[in-house]
């Protein structure tokens, strides 16, 4: 430690003089609240008091007539309140009635459900009811064609389209995306649909009549179906119960038939009741084919319902993928933003280092060649200064020691020390020209790195193959090979030679 | 005793317990500038040597001792060797050589280091904040 150098260490000291001045002045105080000083009043106060009293009822009489006045005033005033707020809330009605028969214009008596109560509500927030209520409908009649429109293409019910409705508040494309597959798949569903139900329905109809005792209906769909049966039969001599009856299988009408054939008839009548016996055949295998295929109809049914279902719930999900996607793109396209933020950021840092240093050099070539002319523009060497330490973030103190390097004339000291504080904040590559006439740098100082210029030593002629050496500080990520490349020489650097790189 | 000599007393008791209370404040703030300035000029790992544990540099207080007529605490900034070059600097020396090579030199020689005036900035710091540690306490108490 040099002499005169500061101890490390502080003492710190604190002396108390004061409590003692004040206990003993605490003791005089108590010694004084000791003596107990008596006060005599001589003066007659008797017409004091008097003036006194006639004061007091004096200020109680006027203040009791202000009080008065003030409720007065103040009930005036409620009551004046009353009468407004009695008009405004009239007033507000009128604007509720108002609305709703707007709406009733606009909705045509649809389903929008707003009229009522609910709009009557909405009026008050509204404020001015009539102009509002006027843009309200605007935009609900929008909302109608897109979404209950919509929706009741699709044959959704009015739970379905008021969900719909919902969701088309937040991502209405999905809606209109789905809603088209969705309408080419009903429309297909529906055409299938549509047959199966017309094939079925007469033989439903019958099974119902049947069912229900109906005996008109089933008799006259049973005679729609089966009319040719009847026909045949009757040539036989059956009733139409017993055909009837054969049919829907509660008899086998045929097989009396048939011995009744064995034991009456023989030859051409023979034919004929065979074909009456065949045809009769045919319609109950008709019967039961048409009650097949109305259990297919039902089974069909039901997987459209199926269908449907399931198709509604991959809409819903397709919804939910897509909002979910879109979100996704939207936080891509804000991390994108912001790289292009941090990429304009650094083409300015650098824009900004490579103006500063293309000052630098200039003034650098200016004070090297020492040519007569040349005048050092200081000012534009500090405000190059100022603009690569504002834009490279430097400390502000840093800024004031480049500054004040150049302002004592060096210029190289500036120069680098401004380029190893810029290359200290962050991975910024820039391309560093180190001047052609490094050799005649004055740099040095502590740390460093000795350079050894072999040029020098052989230009000179000098026997001893050190070459003038040069203690500079290279600013990071700057090589040796680099300063070599610069000077179009072989240098050594710390013992180790670099050679001339051409690239 | 009536109520002024018992508020009397009460300041009196508080002013004589100020020289404790105010230099146990006194030595936080001292140490807490020291290390502020240990991390302005050694960094926040401390004085990193090549390949060397790190030197933290602190400052510890040795407690309150009566000096006098009063109280005193001693605030010692440790170690103090470290804090001394980063106070005065170095002169020029040798050091041991760092990397491997030829043996015919065992040392290399160091240029010494200007130094940074460390502890210098502590007590500089010191001086300016720690009267006004004493000064709110008594106004504390006063009031």
């Amino acid at each position: 430690m040099a002499a005169g150098d500061p101890k490390i260490q502080i003492d710190i000291t604190a002396t108390d003089k004061a409590s003692d001045k004040i206990d003993d002045v605490a003791d005089a105080a108590a010694d004084l609240e000791k003596l107990s000083p008596e006060l005599e009043v001589t003066a007659d106060t008797g017409g004091a008091v008097g003036d006194i009293k006639a004061v007091g009822d004096a200020a109680d009489t006027l203040s009791r007539a202000d009080t008065e006045l003030v409720i007065r005033a103040k009930i005036d005033q409620a009551k004046g309140e009353l009468k407004a707020l009695q008009a405004e809330l009239g007033d507000t009605a009128d604007k509720a009635d108002d609305t709703a028969k707007h709406l009733d214009k606009i909705d045509s008596g649809g389903g929008t459900g707003l009229r009522g109560n609910a709009i009557s509500d909405l009026t008050g927030p509204l404020g001015d009811a009539s102009s509002a209520a006027s843009d309200f409908g605007g935009v609900f009649d929008g909302l109608g064609d897109t979404i209950e429109g919509v929706a009741s293409k699709m044959g959704a019910s009015s739970e379905a389209a008021a969900r719909m409705g919902q969701a088309v508040a937040g991502f209405g494309f999905v809606v209109a995306a789905g809603a088209a597959a969705w309408t080419l798949f009903r429309q297909r569903q529906e055409a299938a649909k549509k047959a199966a139900e017309e094939a079925a329905k007469a033989q439903r109809d019958l099974n119902d009549a049947i069912k229900d005792g109906d005996k008109a209906a089933a008799t006259a769909n049973f005679e729609k179906i089966y009319g040719d049966a009847f026909k045949a039969a009757h040539t036989l001599g059956l009733t139409t119960q017993e055909v009837t009856e054969h049919i829907i299988g509660q008899r086998d009408a045929l097989q009396d038939v048939q011995q009744w054939i064995g034991n009456a008839y023989a030859g051409d009548t023979l034919n004929k009741v065979i074909n009456a016996k065949n045809v009769i055949e045919d319609m109950r295998t008709k019967w039961l084919e048409n009650n097949a295929a109305v259990e297919a109809a039902d089974k069909t049914n039901d997987e459209v319902a199926t269908g449907l279902g399931i198709t509604e719930k991959a809409v819903k999900d397709t919804g939910t993928a897509a909002v979910k996607m879109g979100d996704q793109l939207e936080a891509a396209a804000d991390q994108a933003a912001d790289g292009l933020d941090r990429i304009r950021g650094r083409l300015d840092m650098k824009r900004a280092v490579e103006d500063f240093q293309a000052t630098m050099i200039e003034a650098q070539n200016a004070i090297h060649d020492k040519s007569a002319d040349t005048v050092v523009d200081l000012r534009g060497v500090e405000d190059a200064i100022v603009a690569a330490g504002e834009a490279a973030h430097l400390n502000p103190i840093d800024v004031e020691t480049a500054i004040q390097k150049a302002d004592q004339g060096d210029i190289d000291g500036a120069y680098l020390f401004m380029q190893q504080k810029i290359n200290e904040r962050g991975p910024l590559e820039v391309k560093v020209a180190l001047h052609a006439t490094v050799g005649k740098l004055t740099l040095g100082g502590r740390g460093g790195t000795t350079i050894v210029v072999e040029t020098d030593a052989q230009t000179r002629g000098s026997a001893a193959p050190t070459g003038n050496t040069y203690n500079v500080t290279m600013p990071r990520g700057i090589r040796t090979g680099d300063l070599s490349r610069a000077l179009g020489t072989t240098v050594r650097r710390n013992g180790r030679r670099y050679g001339v790189v051409t690239r | 005793m009536g109520r002024a000599a018992v508020e009397l007393h009460r300041i009196a008791d508080d002013v004589a317990a100020i020289p404790d209370a105010g230099l146990i404040a006194a030595a936080k703030l001292v140490k807490r500038l020291a290390d502020e300035q240990a991390r302005r000029v050694a960094g926040a790992d401390g004085l990193t040597g090549n390949g060397r544990r790190p030197i933290k540099l602190r400052a510890r207080d040795m407690g309150i001792r009566s000096v006098g007529g009063g109280r005193a605490v001693l605030v010692l900034g440790q170690p103090a060797g470290p804090w001394s070059w980063m106070t005065s600097g170095t002169r020029p020396h040798d050091i041991r050589r760092r990397k491997r090579g030829p043996m015919r030199k065992m040392t290399v020689h160091h240029p010494g280091t200007r130094g940074k005036g460390a502890w210098v900035a502590v007590i500089d710091r010191s001086q300016t904040l720690v009267p006004r540690v004493f000064t709110e306490l008594a106004g504390r108490v006063v009031t």
